[in-house]
């Protein structure tokens, strides 16, 4: 028998032995920083837990055995468990909404000025990537708006791109009418419809 | 077959290992595990565009795709079925294309099964294997649009997400985890 052939009976056989070694897990809820309410469950064959308090923690002691019942856990506790993943955490990527004028690629006043700002955060965020999505309002055909929202992308790109964010983090797409802000019939002139979404992640 | 049907696969076949049968059911859960994990192979192979970038890197990380080890520089792009590292005394996180962010600490090993955003299709999933170590998660637009399509699986439990933030550990067992025994296999060629 090669060696090659003992790996390939070897691997999945400690793969097998290793998935049913028995590895405590805990996990605990984390406070939401904007308030939002919040909860995870946790399962397996012995059952199911539910955490919705924050700091609370469930512990795990095997795939058979339910979830223990939350129980509060100490900030400091917490810290020195989780302080390094904690750290490691990116800033929360940052959305912002520009407008555009009637059947054109030409930015709004007002959403000019929010472009300068998106730019000036850029400079601290260090996007690794930024995406940015065309939009229009419901006046004309799909293809058409789909082709306008594609040109309001590439407008915001040229911009970013001009002022020193590299071409090749940006993706550019379209929903064209697909996807309005304000719900309306179609053929309905909206402008809050005509916009770009551009997130830098 | 769909990445978070095979771990379950693999929790089943754990049960009937350990609950005993004859020696002729063990047999056959075994050769069933060896195919299954061929077939983990063959699809980890499989291309696919990135589904996030590495932001944050701290000490000696590194990410393993398709049976190469990559030290990923800030920026870095991620793919399905990539498995980030991280050695004692390190950490990494990362921000997928829905604003999900996951963080992990040192002597971390988590495995990216499924990644799909893609709201006007409805293919929203977001489902990884986390087999040791800390782990910090913030939720992103798929858990706000569909909470049942986001998993965070480990190997005694499964975790479901409400948002928004919560934080996993996984004692892992020893060294030789379940990553390093997967490498070798696929050297194979086909």
């Amino acid at each position: 028998m090669t060696s090659l052939k003992r790996l390939l009976l070897i691997a999945p056989l400690a793969l097998l032995l290793v998935s049913c070694a028995n590895q405590k897990n805990i996990v605990v809820l984390l406070p939401d920083q904007d308030g939002r309410p919040s909860s995870v469950t946790v399962s397996n064959k012995g059952g199911a837990q539910v955490i919705n308090v924050p700091n609370q923690v469930s512990s795990i002691d095997s795939a058979e055995t339910r979830p223990t019942d939350p129980k509060p856990m100490e900030d400091k506790k917490i810290r020195e468990v989780f302080g390094r993943a904690l750290d490691a955490q990116p800033l929360k990527p940052v959305h912002f909404t520009l407008y555009f004028e009637f059947n054109s690629d030409n930015l709004t006043a007002e959403s000019k000025i929010m472009l300068k700002r998106f730019l000036e955060e850029s400079k601290t965020f260090k996007p690794s990537a930024v995406a940015i999505i065309g939009h229009t309002d419901l006046v004309g055909t799909s293809k058409v708006n789909y082709e306008l929202g594609l040109e309001r992308a590439v407008a915001v790109k040229k911009i970013l791109v001009d002022s020193g964010i590299k071409s090749s983090i940006v993706e550019v797409t379209s929903h064209g009418k697909d996807n309005p802000l304000i719900k309306t019939a179609d053929n309905v002139a909206e402008p809050r419809n005509r916009r770009v979404e551009a997130v830098m992640r | 077959m769909k990445p978070d049907l095979i771990s379950l696969f693999f929790l089943s076949v754990c049960q009937k290992w350990l609950s005993g049968g004859g020696i002729v059911m063990k047999s056959a859960t075994l050769i069933l595990a060896i195919v299954f994990s061929l077939f983990i192979t063959a699809t980890a192979l499989a291309a696919d565009d990135s589904v996030g970038n590495v932001k944050t890197i701290s000490g000696k990380v590194s990410i393993l795709r398709s049976n190469m080890a990559i030290s990923p520089a800030i920026g870095e792009k991620i793919f399905i079925n990539d498995v980030l590292r991280t050695e004692p005394d390190s950490s990494i996180g990362v921000v997928f294309k829905d604003d999900t962010l996951i963080s992990l600490g040192p002597d971390s090993r988590l495995v990216i099964n499924s990644f799909l955003f893609s709201p006007s299709e409805n293919k929203l999933s977001i489902v990884v294997n986390m087999f040791k170590g800390t782990l910090v998660y913030l939720s992103g637009i798929i858990a706000k649009l569909a909470p049942d399509a986001v998993r965070i699986e480990t190997p005694v439990a499964s975790i479901g997400v409400r948002g928004t933030k919560f934080a996993v550990k996984v004692e892992g067992k020893d060294q030789n985890d379940i990553v390093e025994l997967k490498a070798p296999s696929s050297s194979v060629p086909k």
